[in-house]
């Protein structure tokens, strides 16, 4: 569809300022506080295990390896479904990649659920932080139940965070491409007295609207176009691609606390 | 509009098979962390765990999250980061066995 402003095309394209660079560079440096917040969890890891390191084994024996195990495919997959649905976006299969981003989602749910059921059945065997039966516990393994609950804690609630963000861009990229053209203030007596038309492909009018008398204010066109490659700008979609990378340290996060936690026994 | 709603699909499937591969090494690095950790190798264990965790994140980071493909300026941020994490770690660990 293409507005026919009888000789006057030329409209004020809506100008919203965007900086894909800028916001990448930002993401990445919000991604540094990240790995620098879990780091430090870490560090105190490695030294209550360096100090306890027989506790630990023994209370390591406790979490169920093949949960741990599932959830690390299920985030693995689930990194490689939010990479190719930018991958998808960017040779404008918009179809595909909403899939893909909706498939991720889905995955951060499934884990989730398993983490969830994981949880219930600690403390439903009366482990629970500050229950009665871990504070019988050997100091060690007190410290190791802490760092669990306080690790993938934290890191499920990265996994709840980054599904949110993820549906945000899904759904801000509903009406991508789009491009809007407001004609406003010092515009609009450009378009007084001319009237608005539609054009099929051929030039054929398919409608003809009223004319524009100064009781109008603002005309403006909103086109949405087919979500093909050439349309769809980086900037379109950089949410989904932050999003994606928030994702992914999601998943390096869990890369280092599955082994760490389930596999130590 | 636009007479191009054909021109991306010689570009189709171009790029998804790398995200493929990457994908299937990871799983293949996941099996073998789980198969390193049955096996008793004592100390070394936790070496083989972290390093194993630390290819699977080299990986994500340069193929899943394109770091291999971004300006130099990005990879010297990434860099500059770990080796702030690094050091935290080094003053750890040169402080606390000595106490």
């Amino acid at each position: 569809v293409s507005v026919d402003t009888a000789g006057h095309s030329k409209g004020l394209t809506v100008h919203t300022h965007r900086d894909y660079a800028g916001a990448k560079i930002g993401m990445w440096l919000f991604l540094f506080t990240e790995i620098l917040l879990f780091g430090g969890l870490f560090i105190i890891y490695a030294v209550y295990r360096y100090q306890h390191a027989e506790e630990f084994h023994v209370a390591a024996a406790e979490l169920d390896t093949l949960v741990g195990m599932i959830n690390t495919i299920i985030l693995l997959t689930s990194s490689m479904t939010v990479a190719v649905a930018i991958a998808a976006m960017q040779q404008g299969r918009k179809k595909l990649a909403m899939v893909c981003v909706w498939t991720t989602v889905a995955f951060g749910g499934w884990f989730m659920v398993n983490k969830y059921f994981e949880w219930g059945a600690k403390f439903s065997h009366g482990l629970y932080p500050n229950s009665e039966y871990l504070l019988d516990l050997p100091s060690g393994e007190i410290l190791f139940f802490g760092l669990y609950f306080t690790m993938t804690g934290l890191h499920g609630l990265h996994v709840v965070v980054g599904m949110v963000l993820l549906a945000v861009a899904a759904i801000k990229l509903r009406n991508k491409p789009n491009h809007s053209v407001k004609f406003a203030d010092e515009g609009i007596e450009r378009l007084q007295g001319t009237k608005l038309a539609f054009l099929d492909s051929s030039g054929n009018k398919m409608w003809t609207g009223d004319e524009v008398d100064d009781s109008i204010a603002e005309v403006s066109v909103d086109i949405k176009y087919k979500p093909v490659a050439k349309r769809l700008r980086r900037e379109d979609y950089s949410l989904l691609e932050n999003g994606g990378l928030y994702w992914h340290l999601v998943d390096l996060i869990w890369i280092f606390l599955f082994p760490l936690f389930y596999l130590i026994t | 509009m636009d007479h191009s709603n054909e021109s991306h699909e010689e570009h189709a499937h171009s790029g998804f098979g790398m995200y493929l591969t990457t994908w299937l090494a990871l799983l293949v690095l996941t099996a073998l962390t789980v198969g390193v950790a049955g096996m008793k190798l004592g100390n070394l264990s936790v070496f083989v765990a972290v390093l194993i965790a630390a290819i699977k994140s080299t990986i994500v980071t340069l193929f899943f999250m394109h770091l291999k493909n971004e300006s130099t300026t990005l990879k010297v941020m990434v860099i500059v980061c770990l080796v702030t994490f690094a050091i935290f770690v080094g003053i750890t660990f040169t402080d606390y066995p000595f106490r």
